[in-house]
């Protein structure tokens, strides 16, 4: 069973609400993809339109939420959203993002490890989003981040695992749980990372922009249990060589030869 | 008077308090995180005090995201 910061998870599959068509339809996403951990994002109230209350659509029943710090810059203004995020959700859950450059979306790990570094003694649970890169995250963790969220391609671009010799690597040296974050765009790219070893993996844009949300929540989950199964079974090694796997003695076309 | 809400500036009449604003736009307290000169205000914390010129005023909350 995984598990972060000595809290427990059945599903292994993180849900991103952002770019959902109706708060309804996240709300059945959120259900059939069973998932027991969902971020959310902070943001000024639209004075011009107030009546929108994403967190009376989540069941926080059996729902962990893992508030996020998109927007910010850099630590400073991580750390601020932070404090807010704290004191709106009750909860010292955090996702922390660093996003500089909007265009690339990527992570900046100076300001992401410094960032880490204040909230985990600020006593924040800390999952940090970051490149993936093996070095960082050995950092990362030695500041005492929970988990830690290597992407496989930028946010939104739903390109797949495009980091993998460099997950793989981040795995093989994991203290903490490693959570596969951004660019997953198939129920494929799920079953891939969990297949690698991945101990979750975080869907957002693949499931909020598909034709229908709910099926693909539902394939997603299906995906991310296969993949941890596969893992758990696993992996037959690789090989350039072709190798048969019928058997290579009593073979029939060999016997009527013979008989020629 | 004008105080910065979220960003932009907005002329209020003396008096007018954070627990007024959250009125005027309908908002409930529980649904949102409210920062006052880049003090955050807690659950309990009282906003009736009335706001002062130039006061920044931010009122956050929880949206979708990934």
């Amino acid at each position: 069973m995984l598990k972060i910061a000595n809290t427990k998870f059945n599903s292994r599959l993180f849900i991103g609400t952002g770019k959902f068509a109706s708060p309804q339809i996240m709300k059945e996403v959120l259900t059939a993809s069973e998932s027991e951990m969902v971020t959310v994002a902070l943001r000024r109230v639209d004075l011009t339109n107030p009546a929108d209350d994403i967190m009376s659509q989540i069941d926080t029943g059996n729902t962990r939420f893992l508030p996020n710090t998109s927007g910010a810059r850099d630590a400073t203004e991580a750390i601020r959203l932070a404090h807010l995020a704290r004191a709106g959700s009750g909860t010292k859950w955090l996702k922390l993002e660093v996003t500089p450059d909007p265009r690339t979306l990527l992570p900046d790990p100076v300001e992401t490890l410094k960032a880490t570094d204040i909230l985990v003694k600020e006593g924040f649970i800390v999952l940090p989003y970051m490149n993936a890169d093996p070095i960082l995250s050995l950092k990362l963790q030695d500041a005492g981040a929970a988990a830690v969220m290597p992407l496989g391609a930028p946010i939104g671009t739903n390109l797949g695992i495009t980091t993998r010799l460099q997950i793989e690597i981040i795995i093989e040296q994991s203290r903490v749980p490693v959570v596969v974050d951004a660019g997953i765009g198939a129920p494929s790219h799920a079953a891939l990372a969990m297949e690698l070893g991945a101990d979750a993996v975080l869907v957002n844009t693949a499931i909020a922009v598909a034709k229908e949300p709910v099926k693909m929540a539902e394939a997603f989950c299906s995906a991310v249990k296969a993949g941890r199964t596969a893992y758990l079974a696993g992996l037959g090694p690789q090989s350039g060589q072709a190798s048969a796997s019928s058997p290579t003695s009593g073979n029939i076309t060999a016997d009527l030869d013979f008989l020629d | 008077m004008i105080i910065q809400l979220n960003g932009s500036e907005k002329n209020i009449k003396n008096q007018t308090s954070i627990a007024d604003l959250l009125e005027e736009y309908k908002l409930e307290r529980a649904t949102v995180i409210i920062e006052h000169n880049k003090v955050q205000l807690n659950e309990t914390a009282s906003l009736a005090n009335p706001l002062v010129a130039g006061d920044v005023v931010e009122i956050v909350r929880f949206v979708g995201g990934g």
